[in-house]
C-alpha cells in the first residue's frame, strides 16, 4: 500500500465519522446484546457452581426411615469415589416465637467430633452475629427472601410442646438467635415442604449436634472425588456422581438390613429386660401394701375407744349447760318484771308531777279570778253611791218643777181673767171679738214682735194685719174720735195682757224645759239602776264560781299527796327486788366459769381425736394412691411393654434415599430458572442483531458506491483490485471489532448484573460473576464482524469488476418508478409532490426499507414487551386481588371448633364493624404429581357454598363467563389445569393433606395468578375422600383494611387461643409491588435498548439518504423550498417507514410479550397475559418520539447542505 | 423601459473567501444594470467570479460589500428566510446539470416548482411551451439530455419568475441539443419579454444577447448592448 493511499484510507475515516458511528454503535448493540444476554444464564450458573464449591455443597444427601448409625457413616466412608462423608440431624419442628407457631427446619451444625480433619460439607456463611458456642444457641438462615427479618439476633424461638415426641429429638427447647447465616442449601426464596404444621418451611434454624437427642443420625452428606472440580450442570458431573450413588445403592440393602436387626435386637432386649423388672416391682410394691394396711386397722380401734370417752364428758357439759340456761331463764324473766315495774312507777311519777303542776296552775287561775272579783265589787259600790245622790238631785228638781207650776197657772188664771174683761170692753165696738181672737192677736203680735201696741194707729194697724176690721168710721168724725177714745182705754189693757202673756209664755216655755231635762235625768237613773243590779249579779255569779273552784283546789291537793304516800311504798319494794336479782347473776356467773373449765377440756380432747382421726384418714388415702399409683403404674408399664412389642413386631425393613442435589429445592428450582432465561436470552437480541446485519451491509454498500468514482480512478490509475478493496476492507473491519469490542464490554457486565438484579429478589447468592466468555464473543462478535466483512467484499467486487471507464462515469440514477399506489390514480393524483417521492423512495430502496422497518419493528417490540411484563405482573395485583380473592384476611385456626364458638368465633363472625362477613373453609396444602415435578396446590373447601361466591369469584379469563363452585366437580385454577394438561369434564386424581387419594371430575377451569387451587364443594370432597372436610380457616372481608386497621386485628387475633396464622390480602399485594420494582430495572433495560435501536437505525438511515439526495436537497432549496418544507420533504420518509414498523411491531411485541411471560413464570404463578392499550401508546409514542428525536438531528445537517451543491456535477 | 431604475442592478457588489491566510475577492466591486426584457448574457472564463455573480443574484449567496437591486427590491439586504422568499417567487432557475428530482415524472417535477409558487402557470401548458407535451409522463430517465434541460426550463418558468437565471444551460448538452435549448431561452425572453441571464463561458453565445457582461478576476471587464442580436440559429461555435 502506498503512502498516499494510506493517506487516502485515513481521510476517508476522518470524513466519514458518521458512517463509521454508525456501523460501529450497530455492532456494538448487536454485539453486545447477543453476548451479554447469552452469558447471563451461564454467568448465574457458574455463580451458583462457584457458591457451592465454596460451600463445600453436598453431591449426595442419603437419608433412612430409621436413622444412620456411625456404622453407616463408616461404610458409606469406605466406598470408592466417596470424599467426604458427614453426619447430620434434621428435623421439622413447630417453633414459638412470640405469639406465632410457624414450622422450622432445624439442622445440625456439622459434627466436629471426627478424629480425621475433613472438609465440613454444606459450610454456612455468616452474614451477622457470631455461630452458636453453647447448648441452647442457634443461627438462622438468612435465605432469598430475608425470612430471618422477623427473628433478628437476640430473639427467643421456642420449641412448640405440641411437638410430637419432642423429646426423642432435642434435648434442649428454648433458643437465643446468635447469629444469621446463608446456607447453599437454601438460596430459593421457595419454601420447602415440610412434614408438621401447614406443610411449609418458614424457619430455617440450625443447631449445635448436642442438642439433638436422636439415637441416629437422620442424614448423611457426601461429596464425591473430582466432583468438585466438574461443574455440576455440566456433563462430567452426572456421571462422576452416578457411579457413585450407584455403589451406595449397592450397600443399601446390607446396610438396611444390619439396622433392622440392630434395632430390633436391642428392642426385644429392651422389652425382655422391662418384663423383669416389671414383675420385681409388682412383687415389692404389693408387700408394702399390705404391712400399710395392718398399721390402718390398729390404729383405727383405738381411735373408737377415745371417741366413746369424749362423747361421756360431752353428754355431762350439755346437763350442766341447760341448767344454767334454765336459772338464766328465770333470771331473765325476773328482771324483765322488775323493769316492768320499774316503769310504771316511773310513769306515776311522771303523772303525779302533771297533776301537781296542774293544780298549781288552777290555782293561780283561781287567785286572778279572786282579784278581779273585788275589783268589780268596788266598781259596783261607788256606781251605788252615784246613784243615790242623782236620785236625791232629781227629787229636788220635781219639787221646784211643781212650784214653778203653780205659779204658772196662777199667772194663767189672771191672763184668762184679764182676757175676759177686755173682751168685755171690746164687745161694744168688737162684738165677734172672743178672747181666743183676742190671745190669736196678742200671739201675733209677740211673733211679729210688734210688741204691744203703743197708740191706736198701731193697735189698727197691727188689727188689719192681723185680720180683723173694725167698723171703718171716717175721720174726725165723732165715731172716729169714739173709737180713739175706745182704743185709748184699751190700749193699757191689752198692753198688759200683752205684757202678761209674754210672761207666762217665757214661764212656760221654762218650765217645759226644766221637766224635759228633769225627764231625762229620771231615765238616766233608771239605766244605771238597771246597770248596777246585772253588775251586781255577774258578781253575785262570779264568787259562786270562785268558791267552787276554791273548793276543788283543795280536794285536788289532798289527793295528791295521797297518791304521793303511796308511791314511795311501791319505789321501796323495787329497790328490794332489785337486790334480789343482782344476787342471783353472780350465782350464774359462777357457775358458767367453772362450765368453760370443763368445755376446754372436752375440746382439747376433741382435737386430739380429730387428729388422730385424720391422720388416720390421711393414711388410708395415701394407702389407696399408693396402691393405685402402683397399678397404674404397673399397668402402664406393661402397656408399654407390651405395645412395644407390637411396635417391634411390625417394625418395617429400614429403607434408604439416596438423592442428589437435583432434590434441592433451591437447586432445582435455580436451575430450571436458567433454562428458562436461556430462550429469552437467545430470542431477544436476534432483533438486534438482525437489524446489525442489515444496517452494516446498507452502510457499507453505500460507501463503495459513493466512491465509485475513486475506484474507478485508483483502478485506472493501476492499483490492484485487492489493494482497492483492502480500504473498505478495512474500514469495514474496524469499525466493526471496535463496535464488537465496545458491545462486548458493556454486554458481558451490564446485562447479567440488571437481569441477575432480576433474579436476586428470587435466590441469594453472594456475588454474580461477569467474566468474559469466549465462546460468546467469538460467536456474536465473530459473525458480525465476518458478515460486514463479507457484504463489504461482495459489494466492492462488484463494482470492481467493472471496467474503469464505466466507472469513472456517473452512475445512471437509479430510475424513477412507478409504484403500486400510483394505480389508484384518483387518490395519487391528490398526493403532493414530497409524498409522491416519499412514497416512491420508500419503495426504491428496499434493504433501507426492511433494515428501517425491522429494527423501528422491533423498537417497538421491545416496548411492548417491556411495558407488558409491568402489566402482567400488575396483573396479579389488580385481577387475583381486585377481581378474584374478594377477601382480605384468612385466619388458620387449629381447632376447627374455633369458629363455631368462643372468641374466635364471635371476633370473626359476629363483628360487623370490623368484619362485614365471613366465610369458614377448609384449606390444604398439597402436592399433585405433575409431568416435571411434583406442584403446589391448595385445597379448598368452603363450609357456606352459597356464600362462598362473595368471597372468591370464580370465572374463566377470556370469556369472563363465571364458573361458580357448585355440589359435585371441582374448579381447578388456569395455571394448574395447565400445568397438568386438563380441561372442563377432565378426571383427575388428587390427594388431600393426609395424602388420601381420591378422583374427580373437573367442571370448570378458573381465572387465577397466585398460586394453585383447587376448589371443591365439602358434599364433593367428602365423596371422595370418604370424610368430610376439617374447616381449619375462615375467609373475611372487611370493610377497611388499612394498615393501622390491619395491626389492630392481627393483634387482637394473635392474642387469643387456638389462631395460628393470618394472611391479609394486602400484605401480598405489597409483596407483588416489591417483586415488580425490581422488574422496573429490566423494563427500564428493555426500553434503554430499544431506543438504541431506534436511533442507530432511523439515523443511520436518515443519514444514508440525505449523503445520497445532497444535490435534490440543494435543488429544492434553490428552488425556494423553506426550511421546515426540506426538512419535512426528507424526515417524512422517516416517520412513513416508523409507522409502518410500528404496526409490524405491535404484533412483534404481543409475541414476544406472550413468549416472555410465559417462559418465566413459575409453577405457582400465572402472569396476566394482557397488554393495557395504554401500554401500547406509550410504546407507539416513544417509538414516535424517538423518530422525532433523530429528524432533529438530521434537520440539523440538512441546514448545512449548501446549495452550491446543486451547480456540482453528479458524482 | 425606464432609463432611471433598472431593473437589476449591481452596485460596487464585492465577495471574499478566506483561502488560507489570503482573502481572495470572487467578485470585486462588480457594477452593471440589466432591463426588464433582456436577454443578459454574462461571459467570463472559469474562476473569474461568473458563478459567484449568479449566485448572489440568484439569492443563493450574499455579498459582503455593495447593493444588488432587482425590481427596486435591494436584494442584497436580505436575511436568509427572506432570501428564501426571493428565491421562491421572483428567481426561475436552470441548472447546468437540470437537476431533476428522478423520482418524479416531467410533470410532476415542474409542479414540483409551480406547487409552491403564488401564480404559477399551468404545468401542462408550460411543458408544452417548451415542446414537451407527449413527454410529461416520463421519468427524468426516460428522456434526453436537451429534453430535460426543457424540464428544467420549463419548472423555472412555471414559477412565473421576475428573472430566468441559466447556469450554463447547454454545459452538459450537445450542439445542437444545446442550440435549441439556447433557442428556447431567448424565444422566451422575447415571446413573454421575460429577462433571461444566461451565464456561459461559451463568448459565441455573446452574439444572441441585447447585453453583455464579460467578467474577468472578479471584475467587470465589459459592458455593451447589442443592437441587433443575432438570432441563435445563425450563431456557429
Amino acid at each position: 500500500m502506498t503512502r498516499s493511499y494510506r493517506k487516502n484510507i485515513r481521510r476517508t475515516f476522518k470524513h466519514t465519522k458518521s458512517r463509521f458511528i454508525a456501523i460501529f454503535s450497530i455492532v456494538a448493540l448487536g454485539v453486545g446484546f447477543l453476548a451479554g444476554l447469552n452469558a447471563t444464564p451461564d454467568d448465574m450458573k457458574e455463580s451458583m457452581e462457584a457458591y457451592m464449591d465454596d460451600a463445600n455443597f453436598y453431591d449426595i444427601r442419603v437419608v433412612s426411615t430409621l436413622g444412620l448409625t456411625d456404622d453407616d457413616v463408616s461404610a458409606l466412608a469406605a466406598i470408592d469415589g466417596v470424599k467426604d462423608v458427614q453426619p447430620a440431624y434434621n428435623a421439622d419442628l413447630l417453633v414459638q416465637t412470640g405469639d406465632d407457631t410457624v414450622v422450622a427446619r432445624a439442622h445440625s451444625l456439622p459434627l466436629t467430633t471426627g478424629a480425621e480433619k475433613q472438609d465440613i460439607i454444606n459450610k454456612l456463611f455468616l452474614v451477622d452475629g457470631r455461630m452458636p458456642e453453647k447448648s441452647g444457641e442457634c443461627v438462622v438462615e438468612a435465605g432469598a427472601n430475608d425470612m430471618a427479618s422477623a427473628y433478628p439476633i437476640g430473639s427467643k424461638l421456642v420449641i412448640s410442646p405440641e411437638n410430637e415426641d419432642l423429646d426423642s429429638k432435642l434435648s434442649t427447647t428454648e433458643y437465643e438467635v446468635v447469629g444469621i447465616v446463608h446456607s447453599a442449601n437454601y438460596f430459593s426464596f421457595e419454601r420447602e415442604p415440610a412434614s408438621v404444621g401447614n406443610g411449609r418451611v418458614n424457619l430455617l434454624m440450625y443447631l449445635l449436634p448436642e442438642d439433638y437427642a436422636f439415637a441416629a443420625y437422620t442424614e448423611i452428606y457426601l461429596t464425591v472425588d473430582g466432583a468438585l472440580a466438574a461443574n455440576s450442570l455440566g456433563d462430567d458431573y452426572d456421571p462422576l456422581v452416578d457411579a457413585v450413588k450407584t455403589k451406595i445403592e449397592a450397600i443399601q440393602d446390607l446396610r438396611c438390613q444390619t439396622r433392622y436387626d440392630e434395632i430390633y435386637d436391642e428392642a426385644q432386649q429392651k422389652i425382655d429386660d422391662a418384663w423383669d423388672s416389671y414383675n420385681e416391682a409388682k412383687e415389692e410394691a404389693d408387700q408394702k401394701l399390705s404391712d400399710a394396711k395392718t398399721e390402718l386397722t390398729d390404729g383405727e380401734k383405738e381411735l373408737a375407744d377415745g371417741q366413746a370417752e369424749y362423747e361421756q364428758g360431752e353428754a355431762d357439759y350439755a346437763d350442766a349447760l341447760s341448767q344454767i340456761a334454765e336459772n338464766e331463764q328465770k333470771l331473765a324473766d325476773g328482771e324483765i318484771q322488775l323493769s316492768d315495774a320499774k316503769r310504771k312507777l316511773q310513769e306515776a311519777d311522771a303523772r303525779i308531777s302533771n297533776s301537781e303542776t296542774l293544780l298549781q296552775q288552777n290555782e293561780a287561775k283561781l287567785d286572778s279570778a279572786k282579784t278581779e272579783l273585788d275589783k268589780g265589787q268596788a266598781q259596783y259600790d261607788s256606781g251605788m253611791t252615784t246613784y243615790q245622790s242623782g236620785k236625791k238631785q232629781l227629787e229636788d228638781g220635781q219639787a221646784q218643777l211643781d212650784a214653778a207650776k203653780e205659779q204658772l197657772d196662777t199667772a194663767k188664771a189672771g191672763y184668762q181673767s184679764g182676757l175676759a174683761g177686755c173682751v168685755q170692753g171690746m164687745t161694744s165696738l168688737l162684738p165677734s171679738m172672743t178672747a181666743d181672737g183676742l190671745d190669736g192677736f196678742l200671739a201675733f203680735l209677740s211673733n211679729k214682735g210688734y210688741g204691744a201696741p203703743q197708740t191706736t194707729t198701731a193697735f189698727l194697724q197691727n188689727m188689719a194685719e192681723y185680720g180683723v176690721a173694725l167698723p171703718s168710721v171716717s175721720a174726725n168724725s165723732v165715731e172716729a174720735a169714739y173709737l180713739e177714745q175706745w182704743i185709748s182705754q184699751l190700749l193699757p189693757a191689752i198692753s198688759q195682757l200683752y205684757s202678761a202673756r209674754e210672761s207666762i209664755t217665757a214661764g212656760q216655755s221654762a218650765y217645759d224645759a226644766n221637766a224635759d231635762k228633769l225627764a231625762e235625768n229620771k231615765k238616766l237613773l233608771a239605766d244605771s239602776k238597771e246597770q248596777l243590779a246585772q253588775a251586781n249579779q255577774k258578781l253575785q255569779k262570779g264568787q259562786k264560781q270562785y268558791d267552787e273552784g276554791r273548793k276543788q283546789l283543795e280536794n285536788g291537793k289532798k289527793q295528791l299527796a295521797g297518791a304521793k304516800a303511796m308511791l314511795a311504798g311501791s319505789w321501796a319494794t323495787l329497790s328490794g327486788k332489785q337486790t334480789e336479782l343482782t344476787d342471783g347473776l353472780s350465782r350464774i356467773s359462777d357457775a358458767k366459769a367453772s362450765l368453760k373449765d370443763a368445755r376446754n377440756k372436752l375440746d382439747d380432747a376433741k382435737a386430739t381425736i380429730a387428729e388422730n382421726a385424720q391422720k388416720l384418714a390421711d393414711g388410708e388415702i395415701s394407702y389407696e394412691d399408693a396402691k393405685k399409683e402402683v397399678d397404674e403404674k404397673l399397668a402402664d408399664a406393661r402397656q408399654e411393654i407390651e405395645d412395644g412389642q407390637t411396635d417391634l413386631d411390625t417394625l418395617e425393613m429400614p429403607k434408604w434415599y439416596v438423592w442428589g442435589r437435583d432434590k434441592n429445592v433451591s437447586y432445582s428450582s435455580f436451575t430450571a430458572n436458567i433454562d428458562k432465561l436461556n430462550a429469552i436470552t437467545t430470542v431477544f437480541p436476534v432483533f438486534f442483531f438482525l437489524v446489525a446485519a442489515l444496517v452494516v451491509s446498507t452502510t457499507m454498500t453505500r460507501m463503495v458506491e459513493e466512491e465509485r468514482l475513486q475506484i474507478g480512478t485508483m483502478k485506472a490509475l493501476g492499483y490492484s483490485a485487492r489493494t482497492i478493496m483492502q480500504k473498505y476492507i478495512l474500514y469495514a473491519l474496524t469499525a466493526s471489532v471496535s463496535g464488537t469490542l465496545v458491545g462486548l464490554a458493556v454486554g458481558f457486565k451490564a446485562f447479567p448484573s440488571i437481569i441477575w438484579s432480576a433474579y436476586e429478589m428470587m435466590y441469594y447468592m453472594p456475588a454474580i460473576a461477569t467474566p468474559w466468555r469466549l465462546s460468546q464473543a467469538l460467536f456474536s462478535g465473530g459473525t458480525l464482524i465476518a458478515l460486514s466483512l463479507l457484504v463489504t467484499a461482495l459489494t466492492c467486487r462488484s463494482s470492481l469488476s467493472e471496467v474503469p471507464a464505466t466507472l469513472m462515469l456517473p452512475r445512471a440514477p437509479k430510475a424513477g418508478k412507478r409504484i403500486l399506489l400510483e394505480r389508484i390514480t384518483p387518490l395519487w393524483r391528490h398526493f403532493p409532490f414530497s409524498w409522491k417521492v416519499t412514497c416512491r423512495n420508500l419503495f426504491r430502496y428496499k434493504k433501507r426499507f426492511w433494515m428501517t422497518v425491522i429494527g423501528v419493528a422491533g423498537c417497538t417490540s421491545l416496548l411492548i414487551a417491556g411495558f407488558g411484563i409491568s402489566d402482567s405482573l400488575n396483573a396479579i395485583i389488580t385481577k387475583q386481588y381486585d377481581d378474584v380473592f374478594h377477601y382480605d384476611l384468612m385466619t388458620i385456626v387449629t381447632e376447627e371448633d374455633a369458629l363455631t364458638q368462643g372468641s374466635v368465633q364471635e371476633y370473626l363472625f359476629e363483628n360487623p364493624t370490623v368484619f362485614s362477613d365471613s366465610l369458614a373453609i377448609s384449606i390444604q396444602s398439597t402436592r399433585q404429581e405433575a409431568e416435571d415435578g411434583d406442584v403446589d396446590v391448595y385445597l379448598m373447601v368452603p363450609k357456606d357454598l352459597s356464600a362462598f361466591g362473595d368471597f372468591v369469584d370464580l370465572h374463566e379469563r377470556i370469556s369472563r363467563k363465571a364458573t361458580p363452585l357448585q355440589e359435585d366437580g371441582i374448579i381447578v385454577t388456569e395455571k394448574l389445569a395447565k400445568t397438568l394438561g386438563i380441561q372442563a369434564g377432565d378426571s383427575i386424581t388428587l390427594q388431600n393433606e393426609d395424602e388420601e387419594k381420591a378422583s374427580f371430575t373437573v367442571t370448570g377451569v378458573c381465572e387465577h395468578y397466585v398460586s394453585n387451587y383447587v376448589y371443591m364443594s365439602a358434599a364433593t370432597y367428602k365423596a371422595g375422600f370418604k370424610k368430610a372436610p376439617v374447616y381449619n380457616a375462615a375467609l373475611s372481608k372487611m370493610p377497611d383494611d388499612s394498615q393501622t386497621m390491619r395491626d389492630q386485628v392481627s393483634a387482637v387475633l394473635l392474642d387469643m387461643d387456638h389462631v395460628a396464622s393470618l394472611t391479609f390480602t394486602q400484605d401480598n399485594v405489597k409483596q407483588v409491588l416489591n417483586m415488580l420494582n425490581s422488574i422496573d430495572a429490566v423494563v427500564v433495560l428493555i426500553i434503554v435498548c430499544a431506543a438504541g435501536l431506534a436511533f442507530v437505525v432511523l439515523y443511520n438511515l436518515s443519514n444514508i439518504n440525505v449523503a445520497e439526495r445532497v444535490k435534490e436537497i440543494a435543488t429544492i432549496k434553490v428552488l425556494g423550498f423553506y426550511d421546515r418544507e426540506v426538512d419535512s420533504y426528507v424526515n417524512r420518509e422517516s416517520y412513513a417507514l416508523t409507522i409502518i414498523g410500528i404496526f409490524f411491531g405491535i404484533f412483534g411485541g404481543i409475541a414476544l410479550h406472550r413468549f416472555v411471560i410465559t417462559t418465566v413464570e413459575v409453577d405457582a404463578v400465572m402472569f396476566g397475559r394482557s397488554i393495557r392499550p395504554v401500554s401500547f401508546l406509550y410504546a407507539i409514542l416513544l417509538t414516535l418520539l424517538f423518530s422525532i428525536i433523530v429528524s432533529l438531528v438530521i434537520g440539523r445537517s440538512l441546514k448545512k447542505v449548501s446549495m452550491v451543491e446543486s451547480m456540482k456535477a453528479p458524482e | 423601459m425606464e432609463q432611471k431604475t433598472p431593473f437589476v442592478q449591481f452596485q460596487n457588489v464585492c465577495k471574499y473567501y478566506q483561502v488560507g491566510d489570503n482573502r481572495f475577492a470572487a467578485s470585486d466591486h462588480i457594477s452593471f444594470t440589466i432591463e426588464k426584457g433582456e436577454f443578459c448574457v454574462i461571459l467570463g472564463p472559469s474562476g473569474a467570479g461568473k458563478t459567484t455573480v449568479l449566485n448572489m443574484l440568484g439569492g443563493m449567496d450574499t455579498c459582503d460589500e455593495g447593493t444588488i437591486l432587482l425590481d427596486g427590491e435591494c436584494v442584497s439586504s436580505f436575511d436568509s428566510k427572506r432570501l428564501t422568499t426571493y428565491r421562491r417567487y421572483d428567481v426561475g432557475f436552470v441548472f447546468q446539470f437540470y437537476n431533476l428530482v428522478q423520482n418524479l415524472t416531467a410533470k410532476e417535477n415542474v409542479e414540483l416548482a409551480s406547487e409552491i409558487c403564488k401564480d404559477p402557470l399551468d404545468a401542462d401548458t408550460v411543458l408544452a411551451e417548451v415542446g414537451l407535451s407527449d413527454r410529461t409522463d416520463n421519468f427524468p430517465a426516460q428522456l434526453s439530455g436537451g429534453e430535460q434541460q426543457r424540464v428544467s426550463i420549463a419548472r423555472a418558468l412555471a414559477k412565473n419568475p421576475k428573472i430566468l437565471l441559466c447556469d450554463e444551460p447547454t454545459g452538459a448538452l450537445d450542439y445542437k441539443t444545446g442550440k435549441q435549448v439556447l433557442a428556447l431561452l431567448q424565444q422566451t425572453c422575447r415571446k413573454q419579454g421575460r429577462t433571461v441571464i444566461v451565464i456561459t463561458h461559451n463568448s459565441a453565445l455573446a452574439a444572441m444577447a441585447d447585453r453583455v457582461i464579460r467578467i474577468g478576476s472578479g471584475k467587470v471587464v465589459e459592458e455593451k448592448l447589442n443592437e441587433h442580436p443575432t438570432p441563435v440559429e445563425e450563431i456557429e461555435w
